[in-house]
């Protein structure tokens, strides 16, 4: 049995592809492209924006492959350049201005075990204003913490705290909601 | 405040999502990267590099070419030129026979060679000896004209004309001709500067001859245009 080594594969594949390989780089971008745009769509409610938004990551991705030191993960890598520029976009186009409320408070534990659908996960995340959207998508999501998320969205730390709080009220309204309706009691 | 197992769910489905893009998006992205890849305009480093070094070389051929010229027209004097055939350099300052040796640099064939002997003032006279009609009348060394009796030539003068014709087929023949030859005296010193000078009057004979054959063409071409208008 011939044991391939998949590392050593991305490793050649990338190198190809920072020499401008168009082969190498269409072999990226078919193995990234579908999670990416989900990622993408995660932040941009617009799918054909979503996409193009994806593309602009990707020509990012491939002019600084050379940038890429393999320390981490190679689709890491890349979902950070995709995320950092749903961010960008959404901070350029629709101007947000996160107000810090202090007095908010701690959602309580919320173990609702019930499934949800993926298009009704996406449903609730759209639902959610874009300021709230981003810091969920990044603490939830993407596993940043609140100090990062201060740094990326260029607010306080406090501010990051509070915005996540409320998206997670507004997602437990949601999401009572939703189990309503499928119950019939609404 | 960390993440309960709602969200936890929900970054399960989520990262597990996959949307496929549209078709065309490859297209665009390719499009994109064909244009970023575009070599950009550098400054011509090694056009700028080349077109140094070839002036720096066209230069200093210059000057040494400058620099040379002059030498070259020192040594002119030096070198007499017999027929654009036959070129004798010869020492001036030294009087003794040995040391004027005339060298001979001719590419063409002894047959189109041609010896002037030139004809002494004093007591030498110069005989020419056409070396072309010589060799075309089976080889034989005539000495055409002889008006004074002491006329002899130098052996050592001779001695140099096998030189000329190492390469040659008719040396036996002109070996032969040498005995005759070696009675003949003549001072070489001597007949250079008369060749030197006879050159020159007939140079300056033809290029005096040539200036007013032209001055009267054009005095003629202007007359006659005066006359036409």
């Amino acid at each position: 049995m011939k044991i391939i080594n998949l590392h050593q594969h991305e490793n050649e594949t990338i190198q190809l592809a920072c020499d401008n390989n168009r082969h190498a780089q269409q072999s990226i971008y078919s193995q990234f492209s579908p999670k990416m745009l989900g990622v993408c769509r995660q932040y941009i409610k617009d799918i054909q924006l979503a996409e193009d938004i994806m593309i602009t990551a990707f020509m990012k991705v491939f002019t600084n492959l050379k940038n890429f030191e393999n320390k981490g993960s190679f689709e890491g890598w890349i979902r950070r350049i995709m995320v950092n520029e749903c961010i960008s976009f959404i901070r350029v186009q629709k101007k947000i201005n996160f107000i810090e409320d202090e007095n908010y408070f701690e959602a309580t534990s919320n173990n609702i075990e019930s499934k949800f659908s993926i298009e009704d996960i996406q449903y609730l995340i759209d639902q959610l204003p874009d300021g709230y959207k981003m810091v969920f998508n990044l603490y939830c999501i993407e596993g940043y913490k609140h100090q990062e998320i201060a740094a990326m969205l260029n607010i306080n730390e406090g501010t990051s705290k509070s915005q996540l709080s409320h998206a997670r009220k507004i997602l437990q309204q949601q999401i009572t909601k939703l189990k309503n309706y499928e119950n019939g009691t609404e | 405040m960390e993440p309960n197992k709602l969200e936890k769910q929900i970054k399960n489905q989520l990262d597990s999502r996959t949307i496929a893009p549209s078709a065309n998006a490859w297209d665009r992205l390719d499009a994109m990267l064909t244009v970023a890849e575009k070599p950009k305009k550098k400054f011509p480093w090694l056009l700028v590099a080349a077109s140094f070094i070839g002036f720096v070389f066209i230069g200093t051929f210059l000057f040494k070419s400058n620099v040379i010229a002059p030498l070259a027209n020192d040594k002119i004097p030096a070198e007499v030129v017999v027929n654009n055939d036959l070129i004798i350099n010869s020492n001036t300052d030294n009087a003794t026979t040995t040391n004027s040796q005339p060298t001979i640099k001719s590419s063409q064939s002894i047959t189109q060679n041609r010896v002037s002997i030139i004809k002494n003032n004093n007591q030498n006279q110069v005989a020419t000896i056409n070396n072309q009609k010589k060799y075309e009348n089976n080889q034989e060394l005539k000495v055409i004209e002889t008006q004074n009796q002491n006329l002899i030539i130098d052996q050592n003068q001779i001695a140099n004309v096998p030189n000329l014709k190492q390469n040659q087929e008719h040396q036996t023949s002109i070996e032969s001709t040498i005995p005759e030859v070696k009675k003949l005296q003549i001072d070489p010193n001597l007949l250079l500067s008369q060749v030197d000078n006879e050159l020159k009057t007939e140079y300056r004979e033809t290029v005096f001859q040539k200036i007013s054959r032209n001055y009267k063409t054009v005095k003629t071409a202007f007359v006659e245009r005066n006359i036409q208008k």
